[in-house]
């Protein structure tokens, strides 16, 4: 017999009544596992509702169907397409300020106008009641359009603008006036070095509109003679040459410089002294050596000084309600690191001193040093003639009366050669320190070391010492007679320098006393008896140090 | 350090050779003055050697003449 396979729409099978009893339990059995594995696949009522619900995901009443969200687009099946066309025409970024930039590039509180026309037919020309200086000055739009500054033009007054053609009768010409710049001179410190662009500022553009009036430079003289130091590049040495020396104290090192000690024989002395590259920019150093490792004691002190005449540092009002503050500043090398340390000294009523540090953190390496001297409007002053002005001394090391004081400040405690507890160039053995480009200046910041020709220099220190060249001669009729020459030197010194010969001959005279002046001075001879009677190719040296 | 006069106005600084002026602002002179103030005394000025008394032959020497010829310029 035939099984009825009659189904329902769904394909369920049906029983049939013709079928056997065991054939349609099965055929039930299959429509009812069919039917639960399809009602199993389908989501029920509050799956449904919960799928829609995060579909909707809080999105407000008026755009949470298909429908509202077309109408929002404006039912333009390429919305997508038809913005990106429309930021096409919008500048870009960097073509345009910043909020912060354009606060930065107009004055505030200065000028601001929005004028609005109606145009009428073909209209191009428009007068503003309010003027716009430049055109990044102004904000032009054309029916809501904003109009890139090539598509107007502004006359010379700021006053009328001029579209790049006519608009129609009834367009919306708006123009907004930002805030006109140069409402004046900008404060001061408003202007910073971002907000000059390379090249902005020429010279013709200040032609005319600045009248430099400058009073001074950091405080000090607009130009030359800013360095009080003499022989701070240390090019100059008449009296050694570059030869060491073990000093005594007072003897000089090269021009101008000299050692003080407490004791013989500690340090040796000369310029290029180890024969290390000077600083760039430096052909010289003076260089101090330690002669033996020498612990120091009682009122032990050595360093290198430099005495800056009274003429030359008056001007800086130290000692005065008007002081000026100065800056030192130099190159200085040695085997040794730590901190080393050094003083400024007056001695005008007494001995005010300002002690200072300074580091050196690589050993044998250069290192540029400034040292700020505050203002002595409290110290008793300086000299203000041919005396001592201002001792500028650098310690190698001293302990006792010679060591004291606070870094940077005046005090007249004590005629300290360096702070406590600084480092003691002469307490190691071959120790060496090496100093070039001393530079002390009015103002607060040091600038470059100030070069001076060779001549200038020389020129300077044979203020203080000169070799000078002198010969006299003449045939004796008899003894007894003088003859002498005057002999000028190169340079005025000064004050009366002290005399002495170094080398030539004498024959048949003596060589009488000296009469110097500060200019010059007499060179005279009498003769032992009648004939050739001369002091000829003498070296005459004139001391007038401080 | 010892000093000694001279017939000018400067004072020898003897161990170089050194005339000082007698100028306040010279550190030199300065020192002299503090050397003083210790009661040292300078060495005196050395005594110029009298100019000698020449006899006649010896000034004709000096002139480059003999008594003969003197006498034969003045036709003797």
């Amino acid at each position: 017999m035939s099984i009825d396979d009659r189904t329902t729409n769904r394909s369920y099978k049906l029983p049939n009544v013709g079928n056997f009893l065991a054939d349609d339990v099965v055929r039930l059995r299959d429509a009812l596992a069919a039917i639960d594995a399809d009602i199993y696949a389908r989501y029920t009522k509050l799956e449904v509702d919960q799928l829609i619900t995060n579909l909707i995901n809080g999105a407000p009443g008026a755009l949470d169907t298909l429908n509202e969200l077309a109408e929002a687009l404006g039912d333009d099946a390429n919305f997508a397409a038809t913005v990106a066309s429309q930021l096409a025409l919008k500048a870009d970024a960097s073509n345009v300020y910043s909020k912060a930039e354009s606060d930065a590039r107009y004055v505030q509180g200065s000028t601001q106008a929005e004028m609005v026309f109606i145009a009428t037919a073909n209209q191009s020309v428009f007068t503003l009641t309010t003027a716009v200086i430049n055109k990044p000055s102004a904000l032009v739009t054309v029916d809501g359009v904003v109009q890139p500054t090539s598509e107007y033009s502004l006359n010379m007054t700021g006053t009328q603008l001029t579209l790049s053609e006519g608009v129609p009768a009834g367009t919306v010409v708006r123009v907004l006036a930002l805030g006109v710049a140069s409402q004046g001179a900008p404060a001061d410190d408003t202007v910073t070095t971002p907000k000059l662009r390379d090249g902005a500022v020429t010279n013709e553009k200040l032609a005319g509109v600045i009248a430099p009036t400058v009073s001074s430079i950091n405080g000090g003289p607009i130009s030359g003679a800013r360095n009080r130091i003499i022989n701070g590049d240390m090019r100059i040495d008449q009296r050694n040459a570059g030869a060491a020396v073990t000093p005594n104290t007072g003897q000089y090192l090269v021009d101008r410089w000299r050692a003080q000690l407490s004791q013989a024989s500690k340090y040796s002395a000369q310029r290029n002294a180890g024969a290390v590259t000077p600083p760039a920019g430096f052909t010289n150093y003076l260089g101090a050596t330690s002669l033996s490792a020498y612990t120091l004691a009682g009122n032990d002190q050595f360093s290198i000084e430099q005495v800056i005449e009274g003429f030359n540092i008056a001007d800086l009002d130290w000692g005065t309600a008007n002081a000026k503050p100065a800056v030192l500043s130099f190159w200085v090398r040695s085997s040794l690191t730590g901190t080393f340390g050094g003083s400024i000294a007056t001695t005008k009523t007494a001995v005010w001193v300002m002690p200072f540090t300074y580091s050196i953190a690589s050993a044998n390496t250069w290192t540029y040093v400034t040292v700020s001297i505050p203002a002595a409007t409290s110290t008793g002053g300086t000299n203000n003639d041919n005396t001592e002005g201002v001792y500028v001394r650098f310690g190698l090391g001293s302990t006792g009366a010679g060591a004291g004081g606070t870094a940077g400040t005046w005090t007249s405690a004590g005629n300290y050669i360096q702070p406590s507890g600084t480092v003691s160039v002469v307490g190691t053995n071959g120790a060496t320190f090496y100093i070039t480009g001393v530079q002390l200046e009015a103002g607060s910041v040091a600038t470059p070391f100030e070069r001076r020709s060779y001549g200038q220099e020389l020129a300077l220190c044979q203020r203080y010492y000169q070799a000078t060249n002198a010969s006299v001669r003449s045939a004796a009729t008899a003894a007894g007679q003088t003859f002498a020459n005057s002999v000028n030197f190169a340079v005025h010194m000064r004050a009366t320098p002290t005399i002495s010969l170094s080398s030539g001959t004498v024959l048949n005279s003596t060589q009488n006393a000296f009469s110097p002046s500060a200019s010059g001075f007499r060179h005279e001879i009498s003769s032992h008896a009648a004939g050739d009677s001369y002091s000829i190719d003498r070296t005459v040296i004139a001391t007038a140090e401080l | 350090m010892t000093y000694q006069l001279t017939q000018g106005a400067t004072i020898l600084r003897i161990a170089d050779r050194a005339y000082i002026p007698p100028d306040p602002a010279n550190t030199d002179f300065q020192a002299y003055l503090a050397w003083l103030e210790e009661g040292n005394q300078p060495e005196p000025a050395p005594v110029p050697e009298p100019t000698p008394v020449l006899t006649t032959e010896q000034k004709l020497e000096a002139a480059g003449l003999t008594v003969a010829e003197l006498k034969e310029l003045f036709g003797l």
